[in-house]
């Protein structure tokens, strides 16, 4: 994948270490501030509700639990959801392998919902409401979406589109892919989540995928997710890798 | 010339219809609609301007972990953790919606003034100032208390109330509690205590969410590898969850289980031998017959006493769960009991002494006291300060204090918590609008200071609580209130810090935060001012008092709860910040409502077997009675729940997610019965199918 301006290739991926997550609940909130989710409306659930990542709760033995941050599994070959799209409002950027969501472009077939593995795609059921002056608190770098669309996690491919604009300001040389953060990363306290370019053995992001005790969600599928999760603990193991995407379903 | 028939012009119709179909205009068309609705006028389209990064401080709870806001503009737009910080290390859900408290629905914009019928009216600042200046001077002529309620003392506007109290006949400064509870009641007076998490083998926590929001958060995240945490909690609460061990004890148990424990470790001659009365008090809490009314097995409390030892340094701590409130007094002195005898006060890794932030010199000032030990129905008017400590505090545990007829003022920025019950509403600034300060958190080894500078404007109709008070004290004609604004009373802060000689002062630079020599005053002010820290030396080791709980409390441990009654206790949490007097902004629906990571008061959890004994089903509304009040809720099957009790939180209120202010408080908050030491673990309630 190469990008047709300046011929960079990366492959932008997550490492998620459930051995720090304590599930506070901060990349929740730090996704939907950034990328301007309005709050939930009063009849919202957990089914019909919009949080790009949610934090699954995981029983352990003995009352202890553990924490499983799940978003959009950036699919990196055969992207179930841009192959069902009627409409190419899933676009994988050759870039980054960042698969994007073009809202202009949805028409909200839900097409792609109930495509994904993962269930890590959200339909605006209501139009959005930010009360109050709460509007004034809105990032300009994403659009505010309607009802009636999908949308979900796109590793905040803002922050990298700025991340390019400042390389090629700063006169830095462009044959490297930026590194950047998405919010999620940049909020957590607890330095669960590693972000960066899975292709540049240099990344701790690769180094760690590359580790014996990562494993991706749903491997059997073959969809080559660029979210890696890792641990140490066998049951937490067997735990995310059942759990995740089979137990809840998003569409009403 | 050739006719054309009726089935050619409909072969043509047909054709032109389907050709049409199979073009790409269809698909043009629905494009088109999709783009077109998507760019409705109704949908904001936020203004742009420059990104910078500014350093802040989350003041929303004790904590006050340094942030960063990004600003677009003139506009905060996302608040995070400051990891750079020598005090950092991220921040809490809450936190992140710092700069959004400013527009939140439930916002003041103008001082307010509550008619008869409950609505508040607009009130010009000058009128507020005469009306609370007059209730000062008519407290003052009847004779009638003026009681101060302070979330987050220390501070230079608290040293400003109380120099206003202490010129009043009656003036009465008082605070709540706080999660430091049992380091208080090992404290001597002037030499505040702390906890060496570094060093500290194993914590002990009787309830507090010492992994969940407690202390300075990012202090433990950081001494966490290394640190087994043991929670002894009356529910599966976030820090039982993520302790190495957790014992799921009954309610009101807390002080009964820290004697057993310090009975098997005297016992069994593991620590020194302590003074004979002591001796004989802990001999009577045997394992074996605390372990029936604690609901954990007697080899069980035997073998953690033995690890407390073998694990150490321990330290254990009360304090309470900032929904469920503190623990009873003799609760907290069982527990400091057992941190003496387990020999942790002094040694590294326990519980170690810090020094205080030093403060100007200044005239008299009223003496600081809890809550619970001003008279009941003396006060005949209450100012509640604007900050918040995060931590529930029922109307009821406030109310008895005043007088039947006593006029509340509210400086809060918002319509929500205790200020519904104002009278008066004076919005102060909101976060990230006026200064705040930074003390050390009830954990802390070391003290430690920086300071909030604003980074928005305010209102116009929202006051400074300094500005205020000193226009207050001039309209009723009391002298010696503090003199300047808030800012010159923080530079006298930042002189006396200067002048005590102690501790080095980080200042933040481009790269970080670098120790700076500061050659006098004015330095230290600008150090502070621009985001700097100021943090103290190490000092001597601690002395503990340790005082026995009283023969009463001792008595109804050992007594246990009475069997065969009906009524659950009820477990009330919250996390810190969901249930204080800063509303919840409405993002925060991500974790209370679209998500089921956190509980929110619309559901009640009790085990399946209690549901079973009480014919209720999962997922069922119930209506949840007790002697303050009744709520109905979801019932939550909740196997991780012992039986015996519900468990209900207090926060965040739900209309405040959702922009609107209710009269009546939500959930656990509305079932509270508060007792006269203050506290609310002994509720129960009843419960059956709404």
């Amino acid at each position: 994948m190469r990008s047709p301006e300046t011929g960079v290739r990366a492959r932008y991926g997550m490492v998620v270490d459930l051995d720090r997550c304590d599930g506070c609940g901060v990349c929740v909130v730090a996704c939907a501030v950034e990328n301007n989710v309005p709050a939930g409306h009063e009849r919202a659930t957990e089914r019909t509700g919009i949080a790009w990542l949610r934090v699954q709760r995981l029983e352990g033995p003995a009352g202890s639990a553990a924490f499983l941050p799940l978003m959009c599994q950036q699919c990196d070959a055969r992207t179930p959801c841009a192959s069902v799209c009627p409409q190419n409002a899933v676009q994988v950027d050759a870039s980054s392998g960042i698969v994007g969501q073009v809202p202009a472009r949805c028409l909200g077939c839900r097409y792609c919902m109930a495509a994904c593995p993962y269930q890590a795609r959200f339909f605006n059921w209501w139009d959005p409401e930010w009360p109050g002056t709460l509007v004034e608190t809105l990032n300009p770098a994403v659009s505010t979406r309607t009802r009636g669309v999908v949308e979900k996690c796109s590793f905040c491919s803002h922050r990298l589109q700025a991340a390019r604009a400042r390389q090629a300001a700063d006169g830095a040389d462009r044959s490297k892919p930026p590194e950047y953060t998405p919010a999620c990363v940049e909020a957590c306290p607890a330095g669960a989540l590693v972000f960066g370019d899975l292709e540049d053995p240099g990344s701790e992001a690769a180094r760690l995928s590359r580790s014996p005790d990562c494993f991706q969600l749903l491997e059997r599928l073959g969809t080559g997710s660029k979210v890696f999760y890792r641990t140490r603990r066998p049951w937490l193991r067997n735990a995310a890798l059942g759990a995740p995407g089979t137990e809840r379903r998003h569409d009403a | 010339m050739t006719s054309i028939t009726r089935r050619q012009v409909l072969y043509g119709l047909g054709g032109g219809v389907a050709g049409t179909i199979l073009s790409p205009l269809p698909w043009k068309v629905l494009d088109d609609v999709a783009i077109w609705t998507q760019h409705r006028h109704t949908l904001p389209v936020p203004r742009r301007g420059e990104t910078t990064l500014r350093p802040a401080t989350c003041t929303l709870c004790p904590g006050g972990c340094p942030m960063r806001v990004r600003f677009v503009g003139d506009r905060p737009i996302f608040a995070m953790g400051d990891p750079s910080h020598p005090m950092g290390g991220g921040a809490c859900p809450f936190g992140l919606t710092l700069h959004q408290l400013a527009h939140h629905p439930l916002r003041l914009a103008t001082p307010a003034r509550r008619g008869a019928d409950g609505v508040p009216m607009p009130l010009e600042l000058g009128a507020a100032v005469a009306f609370v200046a007059g209730a000062l001077k008519e407290a003052a002529r009847t004779g009638r208390g003026v009681l101060v309620l302070d979330q987050r003392p220390g501070r230079v506007v608290s040293r400003a109330y109380r120099e206003l109290l202490a010129c009043l006949p009656r003036g009465e400064y008082a605070t709540p509690e706080d999660e430091g509870g049992t380091l208080a009641t090992l404290a001597r007076p002037g030499q505040p205590l702390g906890i060496d998490l570094e060093r500290t083998g194993t914590l002990l926590s009787f309830g507090a969410p010492v992994l969940a929001g407690w202390g300075r958060p990012g202090r433990m995240l950081a001494a966490r590898r290394g640190l087994r945490v043991v929670q002894l909690d009356t529910w599966r609460s976030p820090s039982a969850a993520l302790a190495d061990e957790w014992l799921p004890i009954r309610p009101g148990s807390e002080g009964a289980v820290a004697l057993a424990l310090a009975h098997v470790v005297v016992s069994e001659g593991l620590v020194e031998a302590p003074a004979p009365e002591v001796r004989r008090l802990i001999a009577r809490f045997h394992p074996a017959r605390v372990a029936p009314s604690a609901g954990v097995e007697a080899q069980r409390l035997a073998a953690l006493a033995r690890s407390l030892v073998s694990s150490g340094p321990t330290a254990a701590v009360g304090g309470g769960d900032p929904g469920g409130g503190p623990l009873a007094p003799d609760d907290e002195r069982a527990i400091a009991l057992l941190d003496v005898l387990l020999g942790s006060v002094g040694k590294p890794g326990g519980i170690v002494a810090r020094g205080t932030v030093p403060e100007e010199s200044c005239g008299s000032l009223a003496p600081e006291r809890q809550l619970r030990e001003v008279p009941d129905g003396g006060a005949g008017l209450l100012i509640l300060d604007a900050v918040d400590s995060g931590r529930a505090l029922p109307w009821a545990a406030v109310e008895r204090k005043l007088a039947p007829d006593a006029l509340v003022v509210s400086l809060s920025p918002f319509a929500s918590g205790l200020a519904r019950r104002a009278h008066v509403q004076v919005p102060a600034p909101a976060p990230l609008e006026g200064w705040d300060e930074v003390l050390p958190t009830a954990d802390a080894t070391a003290a430690s200071y920086w300071i909030g500078a604003p980074l928005v404007p305010p209102p116009p109709g929202a006051t400074d609580p300094v500005e205020l008070l000193r226009q207050v004290a001039a309209a009723a004609g009391i002298a010696a209130s503090a003199t300047g604004s808030h800012e010159d009373l923080l530079r006298r802060r930042a002189e006396a810090i200067h002048a005590s000689g102690r501790g080095r002062v980080l200042a933040r630079t481009e790269d970080g935060f670098r120790e700076q020599k500061l050659p006098d005053a004015s330095a230290a002010w600008r150090a502070l001012r621009n985001g700097g820290c100021w943090i103290d030396d190490a000092v001597t080791p601690a002395h503990a008092v340790a005082t026995a709980p009283s023969a009463e409390a001792v008595e109804g441990w050992l007594r246990g709860e009475a069997a065969g009654r009906d009524d659950l206790p009820l477990v009330a949490f919250a996390a810190r910040g969901a249930s204080g007097g800063t509303p919840a902004c409405p993002v925060l629906t991500k974790l209370y409502q679209e998500t089921e990571l956190r509980c929110s008061v619309a559901s009640v959890a009790v085990s399946p077997l209690t549901a079973r004994e009480h014919g209720l089903r999962d997922g069922s509304r119930v209506r949840l009675e007790s002697a303050a009040g009744a709520v109905t809720a979801t019932l939550r099957c909740d196997p991780t729940l012992p039986p015996g009790r519900a468990a209900l939180a207090t926060g965040p209120d739900p209309a405040a997610l959702h922009g609107k202010a209710t009269a009546v408080p939500q959930g656990a908050l509305a079932l509270i019965v508060v007792g006269p030491d203050l506290t609310w673990r002994g509720t129960r309630v009843a419960i059956r199918e709404a």
